[in-house]
Formats: structure tokens, sequence, C-alpha cells
């Protein structure tokens, strides 16, 4: 059996931790949302909409508000949970 | 099966045998009850029977029709699921108590006259606080407390509103009803508490996650719904009823972003998506009915398979707050995929059940050009990714890893989850199962290209957000406790209030004793003088001193006698 020579670099790439993992998933992630996101904006060029509203018809409405909704949920979330968080034996 | 027989009874009188019995047999008895019960109901003819003369009231028990029907079959269902989910628990109170509310609420659903559903509701908020009560801690016990006295007083109110509507009209008939009508408001008013009404919805946020593992689920599929059936009946197109949805549509989705306890976003999120289901019947059109009765049933489905999922969670970890889970689909990987399945649900993922309910109701707001209602309501859709269908499943099972590992949920909840996800799923792929049971016709399909691509539209560029947002940390963490909310009124503020009166009136109370006291003391000081040993009226007098009294007032009288004469 042969022996490993200890100064010799692994074959094998050490294995990232799993923060590091995480993180490139995550990117993977975000990538393939943002790929898909952009698919279905494409795809209304292709498709014949139904509108009920004047503002329907604006090129990637639902798309930018699902968006703005996303994001303008956060900052009166975060005011709200300093504002009214309390402990759980606040009643107690 | 038995003609004419309220398929309610079966449940209610069904269930007083479950403490008689042990065991396999038991446990058959309990899913056998529900199966007999939906037999009955789809046996029964439609029209008005169970005719029972009480005094001078006639009453009318059981009326089946296209409305009732879809709400007492789902109601079935949802007992039948919710009790195979419990089987495993060695609790005879939550089996009675769950049967017993099931009934109550089928009957409320059949009942024709305001006499009888009022018996019901009362029955409904009974039963039901015992579901809180048998977790059997002090906190359940006072959310329990809390519960009750919401639900007994939206009792009291309606019966307030019957009488007065029967004193008007004469009529105990339970149809239309609406504002303007005697007792109208007392009504409305009644069936807005169990509804969770904006201000009013407190109960549900502070009980739901106070009961147990099973009694969450079934609590979450009656009362509400019950509520919305209510509405559906006696308030259809009444205009108030928008604006007040709207609100409950939108403000719970606050709450649920910064809650802690996973069970306590599921409820915020239930007030959220039954504003949907109320904006649909103030709205009142056919299409708007049918969208209300749709959601209801999906809102059944998928609500009662995420609390079945964090039930799971809670029987085999022991709690549902965010810091203790994380990573739990290593352990529980089925209830992971039923807890996804409820997600995609809520969230009106295409080919989920429900899609093609909350597509009914944006149509129907839509076709009556109610843009700003039509805009809150899209901005829940949108929201609802956020806030329950990536944040319930991705937090419980997913996300930072615990470390706990745990058993799978035992075989009867996994069996109850698998049926529910199927349901959820075979509704959302064949929608005309669910078309084919509301009372009007519906037009075209949920399933057009517009519909699908706004709908993928809206979820993956909130998902984007939502994925950009956690990646650079600007996600808001969840409460570290609890937070506040209107139930801060009566748990704190009224507190205050009485205390603050308590303390008034002891020092009122003391100053008058203060006073009492000084006047008593002179009173007394005053009889001790007179009358004690060495008082006038009480000593020993000489008897020459008496002598000479006696003279004197002899004396006195015959001056006066004199002068009269």
């Amino acid at each position: 059996m042969r022996m490993a020579d200890p100064g010799q670099r692994p074959r094998t790439p050490p294995v990232p931790p799993r923060a590091l993992q995480r993180r490139r998933a995550g990117n993977t992630a975000i990538v393939l949302l943002g790929l898909a996101s952009v698919g279905v904006l494409g795809a209304e060029l292709f498709i014949r909409r139904e509108l009920h509203f004047s503002f329907e018809g604006w090129l990637g409405f639902y798309a930018w508000f699902g968006f703005a909704v996303g994001l303008a949920l956060v900052l009166p979330a975060r005011w709200l949970g300093r504002l009214l968080g309390r402990a759980e034996d606040h009643y107690d | 099966m038995t003609e004419g027989l309220n398929p309610a009874l079966i449940l209610i009188f069904g269930a007083l045998l479950v403490p008689l019995l042990r065991g396999r047999l038991r446990a058959a008895y309990l899913l056998l009850l529900p199966v007999l019960g939906l037999a009955q109901l789809v046996s029964l003819p439609t029209g008005e029977q169970g005719a029972l003369q009480v005094f001078d009231l006639a009453l009318v028990t059981l009326r089946l029709d296209p409305l009732s029907f879809v709400f007492a079959l789902i109601f079935f269902v949802a007992a039948g699921l919710a009790t195979l989910f419990a089987l495993q628990v060695r609790d005879t109170l939550q089996h009675v108590a769950a049967l017993v509310y099931a009934g109550a609420a089928i009957g409320a659903v059949l009942a024709g006259d305001l006499v009888t559903l009022f018996v019901c509701w009362e029955l409904t908020a009974v039963a039901s606080v015992l579901l809180i009560w048998a977790r059997r801690s002090e906190r359940a016990l006072a959310a329990g407390m809390r519960y009750l006295v919401a639900q007994i007083g939206s009792g009291v109110l309606l019966l307030g509103g019957v009488v007065l509507h029967y004193h008007a009209t004469g009529s105990l008939a339970f149809g239309p009803i609406g504002l303007e009508s005697p007792g109208g408001t007392w009504i409305f008013l009644a069936f807005g508490i169990k509804c969770a009404f904006p201000l009013l919805h407190n109960w549900l946020v502070d009980a739901y996650p106070e009961a147990t593992g099973t009694g969450s689920v079934v609590l979450s599929i009656f009362t509400t719904k019950l509520a919305v059936y209510t509405l559906a009946r006696a308030f259809a197109g009444t205009e108030l009823l928008v604006p007040i949805g709207a609100t409950m549509v939108a403000f719970p989705i606050f709450f649920a972003l910064i809650e802690s306890d996973l069970r306590r976003v599921l409820a915020y999120s239930l007030v959220s998506q039954l504003g949907f289901m109320v904006v649909a019947i103030g709205v009142g059109s056919e299409l708007a009915l049918n969208g209300a009765l749709a959601h209801a049933v999906c809102h059944i489905l998928y609500k009662s398979l995420l609390f079945m999922s964090m039930g799971a969670v809670l029987a085999r970890v022991g709690s549902v707050r965010i810091a203790d889970l994380g990573g739990l689909h290593r352990s529980m990987p089925w209830t992971t995929a039923c807890c996804i399945v409820g997600a995609a649900s809520i969230a009106a993922v295409p080919l989920f059940c429900g899609f093609v309910s909350k597509t009914l109701i944006l149509s129907a707001v839509a076709e009556q050009h109610r843009w700003l209602t039509w805009l809150v309501l899209l901005f829940a859709s949108a929201a609802v990714l956020h806030y329950v269908a990536v944040r319930v499943p991705w937090l419980a099972f997913f996300g930072e890893d615990s470390g706990k590992r745990c058993q799978e949920a035992p075989a009867t909840m996994l069996w109850a989850m698998g049926l529910t996800s199927a349901l959820c799923i075979l509704i959302g792929v064949w929608p005309g199962l669910l078309y084919g049971l509301l009372p009007f016709p519906i037009d075209g399909s949920a399933y057009t290209p517009s519909h699908v691509l706004a709908q993928l539209q809206l979820l993956l560029f909130s998902a984007l957000a939502l994925a950009l947002l956690m990646r650079s940390g600007l996600y808001p963490a969840a409460a570290a406790g609890l937070s506040l909310d209107s139930d801060w009124l009566y748990r704190r503020g009224l507190v205050w209030v009485l205390l603050d009166l308590r303390r008034r009136y002891r020092s009122l109370a003391g100053r008058a004793a203060g006073d009492a006291d000084a006047r008593g003391g002179r009173v007394l000081a005053a009889l001790y003088r007179h009358h004690g040993p060495r008082g006038a009226l009480a000593k020993t007098w000489p008897t020459g001193s008496m002598v000479l009294w006696v003279s004197v007032l002899l004396a006195g009288f015959l001056v006066f006698y004199y002068l009269q004469s």
C-alpha cells in the first residue's frame, strides 16, 4: 500500500465550509429565480392579455408590482417589529 | 340512510359514545362517524326538513340548498381528515370535543331558522374551547377564557339581534337579513366577531396558537368558515363588507412577518385569507359568491394542512417557535413535502387549489372595476409568499439547522396530511371538481394563459425580491417574543383602567370610612359622656336631687297649666 506523501498536495479539493456552500447555493438559486422571472416577463410579449384596468396593460405590471410589494414590506415590518415586539411574558 | 335525520346529530350524539370505547375499536368508530354523516348528507334531498314546534316558534332545523351543501360537505371531509390526524392522541376529551364542535358547526350550516343557528352557534363555542384548555397549561387556560368570552359575547349579540328581528318581522327564517333590518346590526356584529373582523380578531390569533397540536387544526376549520357561511347567507352584497374585508386582507400581513411563533403566523394569515372571502361576499355578484365559497373550501384544506404540519412538528419537537426550528427536513421529509404543498396552495401557485379559488375573487372584483380593492387583494397575493409560503416551510424545515433530530410524524398524521395534500393538488389540477359544487354556473376557466402568466409574474418577482432581501440581510428578523396587537386594549389598557378605578374607589372608600370613623367617634364620645359611668343620664342621683327636679317639673307644669287656662 502506497503511503501519501505529507508534502504532496491532496488530489481532492478541500470541502468548503458549510457557510460557503450555503452561500453558493443561495447565489445559484437567485440566478435561477432571476432567469425564470425574465422568462415569464418575456412571455408577456407572446400572450394576449385579458385586461380590466388600463394599468394592467403596462409592460410587466404584475412583475414589478410583485417585486415592489416584496421590497415595500420590509421597512414597515422592521419598524413594526421594533415598535410592537415584546417579551413573551409581557402580559403575565 | 335514515330519512330526514340531521347529519350533524350523527357527530354530536355519536361523540357521546367515544369514552366507552378503547383501542382500535375507538379509532374505527371515530373514523366511521364523519363517513356516516357524509353519507347521510349526500342522501338528503334538497329543501327544508326537520320542522319543529317549540312553544309558538316554528323551527326548521334542516335546510339543504347549494350554499349549505357546499359548506356541510367540506366540513364533513375536513372533520374526517382532522379525526385521522388526531387518531394517535390519547385524550378522550379532545376527541369528543372535536366531534361535537364539528357537529355543531354543521348543524349551524344546515339550520333553516335563527334559533337553531343560535343553539349551534353557542355549542361550537363551548365545544371548541375545550380544544384550547386540553393543552392544560396556564397560558392555554387564560387564552381559552378570553376566547370563550369573545365567542359567548358573539352569541349574546346574535340572540339580541334575533329577538329584535323576530319582534319586528315575526319571522325566524335564516335568510337574507341586511343591515337595515331590525336587529340586523347586532347579527352582523355577532357574525363579525366570529369572522375575526378588524379589531375583533384577537381571540383568533390569541387562542389558536395556544391550543393543542390537533386542536388548532380543528379550530382552523370550523369557526371562521361558519361565520363566512352566515355572512354569505344573510349579508351577501352588503357594501360595508368590502372595506372591512380589504382591511382584513392587508393588516395581518405585517404582524405575520414579525411573529416568531409559526402557528401565530398561520393564525394571522388565516385572518388575511378570510378577508378575501369577506370582500367577495360584500361584492355579492354570482361570480364573487362562487369565489367566496370556493376559497372557503380551498382555505379549509390548505390551512388545515399547514396547521397539521405544525402540529406534527409540535408533536415531535415540542415547539413551533422559529428559534427552536430549522433543518427539520432531514428528520421529517414527508411532513416537509406536505407543508410545501400547503404553502404552494396558499400562495395560489398554478396547479394548486388556492389558484383556482383566488382567481375567481380577483376576477369578480375586477369585473366591477373596484380598482383599489383589487390592488389590495393583489398586494396580499404577492405578500403571502413572504409571510407564509416561504417563511413557514423555510424556517421550520430548512434555514439555519437547529441540530434537532427527531422521528418523522406518526403514520396517522402523515396519512391525514397526505390525503389533504392530494385534495389540494386534485382541485388545483381539476378545478371543475370544485366548480361543479358551486351554486352558480361558472363561465370560462381559471387556467387562461393570461391568468397563469399574471400569477407567475407576481409570484416569481415577489420571490426574487424576497431572495435578494434575505441575501442582503435586510429581511426583518422575527420578534423574540410576542407582538402587541389590539388585544393590548383589553389585556393591558383595560386592566390599567380597572386598576385605576379600584385605586380611586379604595381612596374614596378609605376617605369615606375615615369620615365615618370620625363622626362615629364623636357620637360614641357623646353617648359615653351622657351614658357612661360619669354621664348625667346614667349616674346614680341622690334622692334629694331627684325630689328637687321633680318639684321643678311639677312647678313648670303648673305654670303652663295656669297660662293655658
